[in-house]
């Protein structure tokens, strides 16, 4: 299966999705035009990962220092699409990682970690 | 335009402490440029952000929103409007100004009312279940701006109109943050 790379914009995250390693990571900022557009592809890749082998481990890194509202809304989606497959017995880990010092990153990270039931680790960096 | 006109437009910008100001249509390459702008002149520290993030919900709302429209560069369809930064020492103040139909002003007012009735936890009760929904009729957006810009200020934005023609009204939102 095919990585998923994504190169950093000045208004997109970079996204580098590796099945090899099972591990993928969104970093940076974002706020596109058109959100959900833009993150459609992560869902496809994750579908496609567990679809090949359900018994894979996912690791997903979050790793943003600024998003806008439309990009909020899509995280959400993501993170409940992870939580989903979480849910059908795959192996699903999220870090959510925010600088030190950023409360409103560090709050929506801890958010998650309450409320989904897949592990949501939220780290400082 | 003759010095004196130049200096009128210098005058007003220093005396209201003005960091940038722009007026026009603002395509999606536009709000990226302007945000480089500001990293540029101002970093990205985490209060840098907190202000950027507002500064860019206020310019998608212009793009998305106005009633007075142009044609970009490349094609699309944007809203015009102003969008003011200015710094008053100890904050930030982002403003901007835009047309809405006067026939779409009162439902507008109804709502930017509404949520500077809101407190603290009802702002992230109502937030969260606009996040979970499906954008209004006629978002072009998440739908949510107007309500993360009300939480990111701790309340301190203001809404306000202002008669414009028999059509249009012009609506102005000012956000504080602390720098």
């Amino acid at each position: 299966m095919e990585s998923l790379i994504i190169n950093q914009t000045t208004q997109t995250p970079r996204i580098a999705f590796d099945a090899e390693a099972g591990n993928g990571e969104i970093v940076g900022v974002s706020f596109p035009e058109h959100a959900n557009d833009f993150y459609a592809c992560v869902h496809e890749w994750v579908d496609q990962f567990f679809a090949e082998d359900s018994t894979r481990t996912l690791h997903v890194a979050f790793n943003l220092n600024y998003f806008n509202t439309a990009t909020n809304k899509e995280l959400r989606l993501l993170m409940k699409f992870l939580d989903k497959h979480y849910t059908e017995e795959k192996s699903v880990r999220i870090t959510w990682f925010h600088e030190e010092g950023d409360e409103d990153m560090e709050d929506i990270g801890k958010g998650y970690s309450v409320s989904l039931n897949v592990p949501v680790s939220v780290e400082a960096v | 335009m003759l010095a004196q006109e130049i200096l009128q437009h210098y005058s007003v910008a220093k005396s209201a402490q003005i960091l940038m100001m722009f007026k026009g249509g603002l395509s999606q390459n536009i709000v990226v440029d302007l945000g480089s702008l500001l990293q540029n002149r101002l970093g990205f520290d985490v209060k840098v952000r907190r202000m950027f993030g507002i500064f860019v919900e206020l310019a998608q709302n212009v793009k998305n929103y106005s009633a007075e429209t142009e044609i970009a560069s490349d094609g699309s369809e944007v809203g015009v409007g102003i969008l003011i930064l200015a710094d008053s020492g100890t904050h930030y103040s982002v403003n901007s100004g835009n047309l809405v139909l006067n026939v779409n002003a009162e439902r507008l007012k109804a709502q930017c009312d509404h949520l500077q009735t809101l407190d603290k936890a009802a702002l992230k009760a109502y937030h969260e279940e606009r996040i979970e929904s499906d954008p209004p009729e006629g978002s072009k957006g998440a739908g949510l701006g107007l309500i993360e810009i009300t939480m990111k200020t701790g309340g301190n934005v203001r809404f306000d109109f202002a008669p414009y023609d028999e059509n249009f009204t012009f609506f102005s939102i000012t956000a504080t943050v602390e720098k």
